[in-house]
């Protein structure tokens, strides 16, 4: 069931879906929507990485 | 840890000439899902000649086997390439997936008619249809699939009837 005009519509499989983004991301060109996707990715894993180097560190403290 | 760059990757394959079609969470970002992917999935033509330009294309980016533990004698050349068929590796532009066929062992070839061609960074590639992307994502059936599945599916219908 799903309310395609709300700001979360809920999929078939019971989980959120976030119809503002994909609307958003509609406006983009394509090459603006891969840019987008990698600034996202490279984010977490810059996070992860910096996550794993904590860790790390406080294990050999 | 390499960072992702696809655009990167993209511009390396075309410029070495490799025949392949976008598939996976790249293809459906281009659609304008807002899921993240950390890899760049290509099915890619199985000729001889394709196979030479993609170890041409990969190889100054370092491919490694990713998962594998470091220090194994791999060797990535188009013997290598030739022997298997499906491979992940991580890269000196980030992570990519090599596959040569897809759910319903659907080839490079076989694909292409599924596809719609776009340019993005300079290149020219096919990137598989919305369409036979959601069809993938149901053969899949893996649970990360059947996640992205409403969302791909949701999309699809917004495309078509878009809010106004």
């Amino acid at each position: 069931m799903s309310e395609s005009r709300s700001r979360k519509t809920i999929g078939h499989n019971g989980h959120e879906i976030d119809m503002d983004a994909i609307r958003a991301n509609l406006k983009l060109t394509p090459e603006q929507r891969i840019l987008k996707l990698k600034a996202n990715a490279n984010f977490i894993l810059n996070l992860r990485t910096a996550m794993a180097s904590a860790k790390s560190s406080g294990k050999h403290r | 840890m390499a960072g992702f760059a696809p655009d990167k990757l993209l511009q390396q394959l075309c410029q070495y000439h490799v025949d392949f079609i976008v598939i996976g969470g790249v293809a459906a970002g281009i659609y304008g899902l807002d899921r993240q992917t950390f890899d760049l999935d290509v099915l890619y033509r199985r000729s001889p000649e394709n196979i030479a330009n993609l170890v041409a294309a990969l190889t100054p980016l370092e491919p490694y086997l990713r998962g594998a533990p470091p220090g194994l004698p791999f060797q990535f050349d188009v013997e290598t390439v030739k022997r298997g068929l499906n491979f992940t590796f991580t890269t000196t532009m980030g992570d990519i997936d090599i596959l040569s066929d897809v759910p319903g062992n659907l080839s490079y070839d076989e694909m292409l008619g599924k596809s719609i061609e776009l340019s993005a960074f300079g290149c020219n590639f096919p990137c598989i249809s919305l369409e036979h992307l959601i069809l993938l994502k149901k053969s899949a059936g893996r649970q990360k699939d059947l996640l992205v599945l409403s969302e791909l599916e949701a999309l699809y219908t917004e495309q078509r009837n878009p809010a106004e």
